[in-house]
């Protein structure tokens, strides 16, 4: 997994977005100016960063650029009804390969577009005209989400880079120690000697970072 | 002697000439062929009845042959008016032939100077004939329904019944052949023939007025049809109309939603503001002045749709079409945009005036361009508004994109009841196409050139304003 590009804050004005998007940055997609204006007018009060885009598929071709931007915990705030790419097809297109948790908003209260959002796995549905109080709490939910996502995914990236300095016979001990094999019978699989495999052992414990015998199994667990 | 029948007669006859004469003259305005000839037969037979009473002082000729032959003439034209009256008029020739045997007939009886057999065929003749009107008397009676026509068929069983009481009083030598005998047969005819001539006419009269009242409540069913069919017709439109908006109205819901969801944004964002101290008023200023231009557009997309709902009296005044198209196109819009398909407008920049009611010329557009999106939704292409002005006439053409028409639906399109929709009503169309005509124009489906349909609408310009306007 690579990691996302950072933008490092140069300017004051750069330094006030950073902070907001430290807090959260939200991007609206509606195909009407009037509702990303009033939108983005209530997220920037609420100290949040936020974008808008006026289609899904500008908002995809600006994200497949895949610009640096400020670290911080991201969420979608989409319209269900758009033109050429709807709100659905847009939650469809990044279902594969996006960790942004969705928040969809429609005109109609309808019963099927809101089921086949919840099934593509969006976080909230919500009925326009919007309650601030409602929308405000589904975008924390959101950033809140996105946060821990973002936090696992670093873990993550984090872990794999250890295992990556692992050695191919610190691995194979490493595995069979986690499927909870005795050194001694290691060393008879592996044919080496015992204080051979104890020094691998002690070794994998240190590049992982691993306290205890639980602790190896839990980080091997997470990455294998 | 109690009665003298030359004068009598005289006095008959007087009342007949002026009752036909009268009667003529009353129904003046209302003439038909079959009152001619009811009034003259009472002119002929008054003059009859005056020759009858002056037999003493003319030729035999005169006072027996041309009496008896205008008598039955009389007879005769009437049973012809009341057949006229029926609709089932009697062949003249027949009748004029029949006239000349007679004629020849009596002349003949006479010269053989048989005096019984004249009085007895004349006689029978007679009671014939009256016989005759009485049962076409009651025919037209029965038929039409004018209860005066019994009166008329009464009458001439009257007149029959006296005839042949007369025949079996000569036949049993109680009275003379003779007609001038001063005596109780001459004092009965004389009698029957003057409740005759007055009932008969007064019949008449009130068979004309009868006439006149089916006629009138005839007219008056046949107005109200036609009101209720021109309201039920209005009314159809409208609901088709309705159905029509009924069928955009999920995404008009969805149009409207965007207005009041910045509507409400702005407020709230205006709200959190305020509470947190913040009190800038150019940004406080600048969030109000968004919140009424939403409110704005929230009540146009309101005021388009119930415009559009508004029942109405058609209207005829002079409507400038490409404005007519750029407001249902925005009604249509919001579905497009549901459909994901891409309206595009081609209007031209004059304005193009026609003559009629505006409702009912967007009531086409909104079904022509309805039918258009649902030709080309699966399609996700675009449908084309184009107006321009060709020789006199404002043409307006929706066009799809979509699969187009098989020569059946091209054939049986605009029939009412005829739908390709599943859901369809098969009314659009026809109502579409019947205003169209009523504004003096044309609605035609085509294929285009390049695979969807074609709808035309040409409607005749309005003649330019004067140069005063």
């Amino acid at each position: 997994m690579e990691e996302p590009r950072v933008r490092l804050p140069i300017t004051a004005e750069e330094h006030r977005l950073a902070e907001r998007c430290a807090r959260g940055r939200i991007v609206v997609i509606d195909d009407d100016p009037e509702i990303l204006a009033a939108l983005s007018a209530l997220f920037e009060l609420e100290h949040y960063a936020c974008e808008t885009y006026d289609s899904a598929l500008a908002y995809l071709r600006a994200s497949t650029a895949e610009p640096p931007c400020f670290p911080g915990p991201c969420c979608l705030l989409c319209d269900v009804r758009l033109p050429e790419l709807d709100g659905l097809e847009l939650q469809r297109c990044l279902a594969g390969h996006d960790e942004i948790p969705i928040l969809l908003m429609s005109g109609s209260s309808g019963a099927p577009e809101a089921i086949s959002a919840f099934r593509a796995g969006a976080l909230d549905f919500l009925i326009k005209p919007l309650d601030d109080r409602v929308l405000l709490g589904a975008i924390s939910r959101a950033l809140a989400l996105s946060a821990e996502r973002q936090c696992q995914a670093a873990h993550r990236r984090e872990l794999s880079a250890r295992l990556a300095t692992l050695t191919q016979r610190e691995l194979e001990v490493a595995r069979r120690v986690v499927q909870g094999q005795r050194n001694l019978r290691i060393a008879e699989a592996m044919g080496i000697g015992l204080r051979t495999v104890k020094r691998y052992r002690s070794q994998v414990m240190a590049k992982l970072q691993a306290e205890t015998l639980v602790d190896l199994i839990r980080r091997l667990d997470e990455s294998l | 002697m109690i009665f003298d029948a030359g004068t009598g007669f005289l006095f008959v006859g007087a009342l007949n000439l002026f009752i036909s004469i009268a009667l003529w003259l009353v129904l003046y305005r209302r003439r038909t062929l079959a009152l001619d000839l009811w009034c003259g037969a009472g002119l002929v037979l008054a003059l009859a009845l005056f020759l009858l009473a002056a037999r003493a002082l003319l030729p035999s000729l005169l006072g027996y042959t041309l009496a008896s032959l205008l008598a039955i003439t009389a007879a005769l034209m009437r049973l012809h008016a009341i057949r006229l009256e029926l609709g089932e008029p009697a062949p003249v020739t027949r009748t004029i032939l029949m006239l000349l045997a007679f004629v020849i007939l009596y002349e003949w009886l006479r010269a053989s100077e048989n005096e019984p057999l004249r009085f007895y065929i004349l006689m029978g003749i007679l009671i014939l004939i009256s016989a005759r009107i009485a049962w076409w008397a009651w025919r037209l009676g029965r038929i039409q329904g004018r209860q005066s026509a019994y009166w008329i068929a009464g009458v001439h069983v009257a007149m029959a019944a006296i005839h042949a009481l007369r025949v079996v009083n000569v036949a049993l030598g109680h009275f003379s052949p003779h007609l001038m005998t001063q005596g109780y047969d001459a004092l009965m005819l004389a009698m029957i023939l003057l409740i005759a001539a007055i009932l008969m006419n007064i019949a008449w009269l009130g068979l004309a007025l009868e006439g006149l009242i089916q006629e009138q409540v005839a007219a008056a069913a046949a107005q109200a049809r036609g009101e209720e069919h021109r309201m039920l017709g209005e009314r159809i439109a409208h609901l088709e109309r309705q159905r029509g908006l009924g069928l955009l109205s999920a995404s008009l819901g969805h149009e409207l939603k965007q207005p009041l969801t910045a509507v409400l944004t702005n407020a709230q964002v205006a709200r959190r503001m305020l509470i947190g101290g913040d009190c800038d008023p150019a940004r406080t200023l600048d969030l109000i002045d968004k919140i009424v231009y939403n409110t704005h557009r929230a009540n146009g997309i309101i005021e388009r749709i119930r415009g559009f709902l508004r029942p109405s009296e058609s209207s005829r005044e002079a409507v400038d079409l490409s404005l007519v198209a750029r407001e249902v196109a925005e009604l249509a819009a919001a579905e497009a945009r549901a459909r994901q398909v891409a309206l595009r407008l081609d209007l031209g920049s004059r304005p193009l005036r026609v003559t009629g009611d505006p409702l009912q010329l967007s009531q086409i557009l909104l079904n022509l361009l309805r039918n258009a999106l649902d030709a080309s939704s699966d399609r996700g292409q675009g449908v084309e508004l184009r107006l321009r002005e060709q020789g006199g006439h404002a043409v307006l053409e929706v066009e799809d994109r979509g699969p187009g028409l098989t020569p059946e639906a091209l054939r049986l399109a605009g029939q009412p009841f005829f739908t390709t929709k599943p859901e369809g009503l098969g009314l659009g169309l026809s109502i579409s196409r019947a205003i169209a005509e009523q504004h003096g124009g044309t609605l035609s489906l085509s294929n285009a050139p390049g695979g969807g349909a074609l709808a035309t609408l040409k409607l005749p310009l309005a003649a330019p304003l004067s140069a005063a306007g």
